[in-house]
């Protein structure tokens, strides 16, 4: 018998089928339940053209055909060209060169199919759903900014930091070889720990020059 | 991974849990609906209800009775629980925001970052199987991420190396040494020696120049005589630190190869889901790079540091016996010389290191831009690469150039204050000379004793680190040999003679656990039929083979060869029944004759071209250099596609199992090795049990019994035209594939 089973995951750790996420952990479709996969139901050729055409189109949504408003379940209920959704998911396009543009909105139901977009949210949008609007991603994107480096130690391999960030204090580990600090542009970093999890840094310049120093060595 | 986190008494008192009430579950969670971390917060879930405490308050509890479903979500960077209730009147005050409104009773009920992802997930699985009445635990066979007290990451290890400290290393140490303990005190010994003899010269150099040249009653002879003695002290000097270095490297050397093959041994007959749990490179760093550390450890380090430490406390111990009030005076200097040492080392390490990066970027670019040259010649972009990579070339000409004006300027002044010992050590000693309180061949010897004793300073720095690196790879090496397999034979397991009758019985199973691949699959095959397992990419075809094969445990329900749960089953027997044949035919290095005869080893030559006739393999085998001896492989002759697939017939022939297991490879080959490999599967499967995942109408028509997949079951099962005339999923995919067909 070769190895690895039939087909099966690969070293790895990756079902079959589910495409490869972070760390071998299978990829989760954004928002939806991680057990929640639809398989082909009845091919239809014509409907798949008619689809495909329907994906090159822009739909733009704004204060005039559109209105959001929180549910109970943590996401967004929406109207739209006077359909209700109850269950709508916005995707950053640019979360980070233009995190209040082109703004995805699109409907977890059927099968993430994209309803709209918003093309610039502060303009588009009133003051009171753009604040609907702004914490929904934040609950659904989580990256919390470093203001102060607190503490690094160094032990086999893996640096071991404590720092105060906007949500609260809060500790990390990353591997000592750097390999884990992207810088988006000159001053703009996002470290990303072990388990993942990612922290931003603003600008590198706000930081206190000691905890600059400490940062220069794995850049 | 531990699902159930121990709640201090204050909080779990809050639960007030009932007498018939068990916790199953707990696990802090860290994010609360604002911007704030949570500390002191969990998410548990009893037998009857889910609880949320909050900053060590309990929040919320919920009856699991009203619950319909619990499920746990991924998000960007978080992950997210949610519950929905029976009747969306059931949803708890504080969950319904202000404006919003109910969707079928559904609410967010916890947030928490991805270092509680894994877990969360389980658990929330758990409560999902409680909510709909099962009464089953979730168990996750998974490692720790983290340390769970102070929440440092494991590095792959099931210890702590923070926390549990240095006492699991030690006693790994020692079980290391064990079977080389002679050795190691053998090495010890010329240890010792080879510092007596460090120390021993400037004694004799004393008593050469208090005695023979001082006192002017030297003679020629006393020269000749302390010529000879030092040329003997110093030949047998280096003699035994050759003997030292030798017998060091060779035991460095034994212990890796040792561990290594003990690592690969191991690691063959532990589970596939241990090997897949982990990544393979780090499987393969324990086998390589881990063994060379400790290889390189027992070398350079444990020979020659200490080595360099023992003469250091023996020179110190000497010095004091000679003159404690110089010797006071030389330790003076040495712990600001350690400090000094220790901190260029630490700088030195550090703009290395940022070298390094440097190197790496401008390497990794020149790489990029070469390999895709094309494209920057058609943008007609070579100006802004060049000028792109003269930019970087120039940052790390910066530090190259900053890293050796830093060195050349550093380590002259280090070395003069290391060698500040000595100068004291003369000036106070020279004047005790004078004042005749001391012999100045005793200075003499005085001196030597703190050149040793100050010499190597610059090595031993690095020595803690070492040390924490090798306890380091110990540990990892370990974590593989003291693995016990999940998946194991059990004791006095069953042999039974098997007829290829296989029942399947309500499977349900997921790679982890939480999140189920397959669920309540039921299926009785009667001997020597064929069965098609058809379905969508990835819906779970080979899971369920896997599964057969026993390579994975199911989680629930279970699988009977011949009334036999397979789990009762001796491994290797059950095994010796199977037979495969996969999509990417894997091929050993090694000659045509040696993997038909894989499975089979004892087969003789007559079968084994019986075995290929029936593959249709025999033609190709003699049309090649050196027939069935050909080697075939990486460094060996290629075979193409079709070929492969009918060698791995034929080995499957012989093998001659009870059960086989098909998946088709999907490539398209000409219609002559198609038509070949088909018959030569025929033939495989002639009253053989057999479980194909099939991909060609041919192959499917062939079938006994067709089992459609679909949404983590079976959804339909029948012939080829039975499933046709139902119009179905089964239709609907061979229809798709046809006109998919024509319209190309």
């Amino acid at each position: 018998m070769g190895p690895g089973g039939i087909g099966g995951p690969p070293m790895g750790g990756r079902p079959p089928g589910k495409r490869e996420g972070r760390e071998g952990r299978p990829e989760q479709k954004r928002g939806q339940a991680q057990s929640d996969d639809f398989a082909e139901k009845d091919f239809n050729l014509e409907q798949m053209e008619q689809e495909s055409e329907d994906m090159v189109r822009m739909t733009l949504l704004n204060r005039e055909n559109a209105s959001f408003a929180r549910n109970s379940g943590g996401g967004l209920m929406l109207v739209f060209e006077g359909k209700n959704y109850a269950d709508v998911q916005i995707v950053e396009t640019f979360p980070f060169t233009a995190p209040d543009s082109y703004l995805s909105v699109r409907n977890p139901l059927m099968k993430n199919k994209e309803l709209g977009m918003i093309e610039d949210l502060e303009k588009d949008f009133e003051a009171d759903t753009v604040a609907v609007i702004r914490e929904y991603l934040e609950r659904c994107y989580h990256m919390p900014k470093i203001e102060k480096i607190m503490q690094v130690k160094e032990a086999g391999g893996f640096t071991h930091f404590t720092v105060m960030t906007d949500y609260g204090e809060n500790q990390f580990s990353i591997r000592s070889n750097g390999t884990c600090i992207t810088a988006l542009t000159e001053n703009r970093l996002i470290i990303q720990d072990l388990e993942n999890n990612r922290f931003e840094i603003p600008d590198k310049r706000k930081l206190p020059a000691k905890d600059l120093k400490r940062l220069d060595v794995f850049m | 991974m531990n699902l159930l986190y121990t709640l201090e008494p204050g909080i779990r008192n809050q639960l007030a849990l009932d007498s018939q009430e068990e916790l199953w579950y707990c696990s802090p969670y860290d994010l609360d609906d604002g911007k704030n971390y949570l500390q002191n917060s969990y998410l548990a879930v009893s037998t009857e209800r889910i609880f949320l405490i909050r900053c060590g308050k309990l929040r919320y509890e919920i009856p699991l009775e009203q619950c319909r479903d619990v499920v746990c979500q991924t998000f960007t960077d978080c992950g997210m629980v949610k519950v929905i209730m029976k009747e969306p009147s059931m949803v708890p005050r504080g969950f319904i925001p202000q404006d919003g409104m109910e969707i079928n009773g559904e609410f967010l009920l916890a947030r928490f970052t991805l270092r509680h992802m894994v877990r969360i997930a389980y658990i929330a699985e758990g409560a999902s199987l409680l909510a709909k009445g099962l009464k089953q635990k979730v168990v996750s066979l998974e490692p720790e991420e983290s340390c769970p007290k102070c929440g440092r990451h494991l590095p792959g290890t099931r210890s702590c190396p923070h926390c549990d400290g240095r006492k699991e290393s030690v006693r790994k140490l020692k079980v290391l040494c064990k079977p080389y303990a002679k050795r190691f005190l053998l090495v010890s010994l010329l240890m010792i020696a080879s510092s007596a003899f460090a120390l021993v010269t400037p004694k004799v150099q004393q008593q050469f120049i208090d005695h023979s040249l001082l006192q002017g009653n030297g003679t020629l002879s006393s020269i000749l005589s302390f010529v000879a003695v030092m040329l003997t002290m110093t030949l047998l000097s280096i003699a035994v630190t050759v003997v030292k270095n030798l017998y060091c490297t060779s035991l460095g050397a034994t212990i890796s190869v040792d561990l290594r093959q003990k690592m690969f041994y191991k690691l063959q007959s532990l589970s596939l889901s241990y090997v897949q749990s982990r990544k393979p490179g780090d499987l393969m760093q324990r086998i390589s790079s881990d063994s060379i550390r400790i290889r390189r450890f027992m070398e350079m380090t444990f020979g020659r540091m200490f080595s360099s430490l023992f003469s250091m406390i023996l020179a110190l111990l000497y010095m004091f016996f000679i003159n404690w009030k110089l010797t006071l005076i030389s330790l003076v200097f040495f712990p600001l010389a350690a400090a000094i040492s220790f901190s260029q080392r630490k700088q030195m390490r550090r703009r290395f290191r940022k070298l390094h990066k440097m190197g790496d970027h401008v390497s990794s670019q020149l790489q990029d831009v070469l390999s895709g040259i094309q494209v920057v010649k058609t943008y007609g972009k070579e100006q802004e690469e060049a000028q792109h990579f003269m930019e970087l070339s120039k940052d790390y000409a910066k530090v190259q150039t900053s890293n050796t004006i830093f060195f050349n300027c550093f380590t002259p002044i280090l070395t003069f204050l290391l060698g500040l010992g000595t100068y004291a050590v003369t000036y106070f000693g020279g004047l005790e000379v004078l004042h005749m309180d001391m012999t100045f061949g005793t200075l003499n010897q005085f001196i030597a004793y703190a050149a040793i004793l100050y010499g190597p300073l610059e090595q031993l720095v690095n020595l803690p680190k070492s040390i924490v690196e090798i306890l380091n790879s110990l540990e990892r090496i370990y974590d593989i040999l003291e693995e016990e397999s999940s998946l194991k034979s059990p004791e006095n397991g069953v042999r039974p003679v098997l007829t290829g009758m296989v029942d399947i019985k309500d499977v349900t199973f997921g790679y982890k656990a939480y999140e189920p691949v397959l669920k309540h699959i039921h299926l009785h095959v009667n001997p020597g039929e064929m069965i098609g397992l058809v379905g969508a990419s990835g819906i779970g075809k080979s899971t369920l083979i896997n599964l057969i094969m026993r390579l994975y445990d199911v989680d629930r329900g279970a699988i009977y060869m011949d009334h036999t749960d397979i789990r009762n089953m001796d491994l290797n027997y059950l095994h010796a029944q199977l037979g495969v044949v996969l999509q990417e035919t894997f091929l050993f290095s090694g000659s045509i004759l040696d993997n038909i005869r894989f499975a089979k080893p004892e087969a003789s030559l007559d079968e084994v071209i019986h075995a290929a006739k029936l593959a249709n393999a025999h033609n190709f085998i003699c049309s090649t250099v050196n027939g069935y001896d050909t080697v075939i492989g990486d460094q060996g002759y290629t075979l193409s596609g079709g070929e492969r697939q009918r060698l791995a017939i034929a080995r499957a022939l012989l093998h001659n199992p009870k059960i086989l297991i098909l998946d088709e490879a999907t490539s398209n080959l000409d219609t002559e090795s198609e038509y070949l490999i088909q018959k030569a599967l025929e033939r495989l499967m002639k009253s053989r049990t057999t479980f194909a995942i099939a991909h060609r109408l041919s192959t499917l028509r062939h079938a006994d019994r067709l089992v459609v997949l679909d949404h983590y079951g079976i959804a339909e099962v029948g012939t080829h035209e039975e499933l046709l005339a139902k119009k179905g999923i089964y239709y609907g995919l061979v229809t798709a594939q046809l006109q998919l067909f024509e319209n190309r």
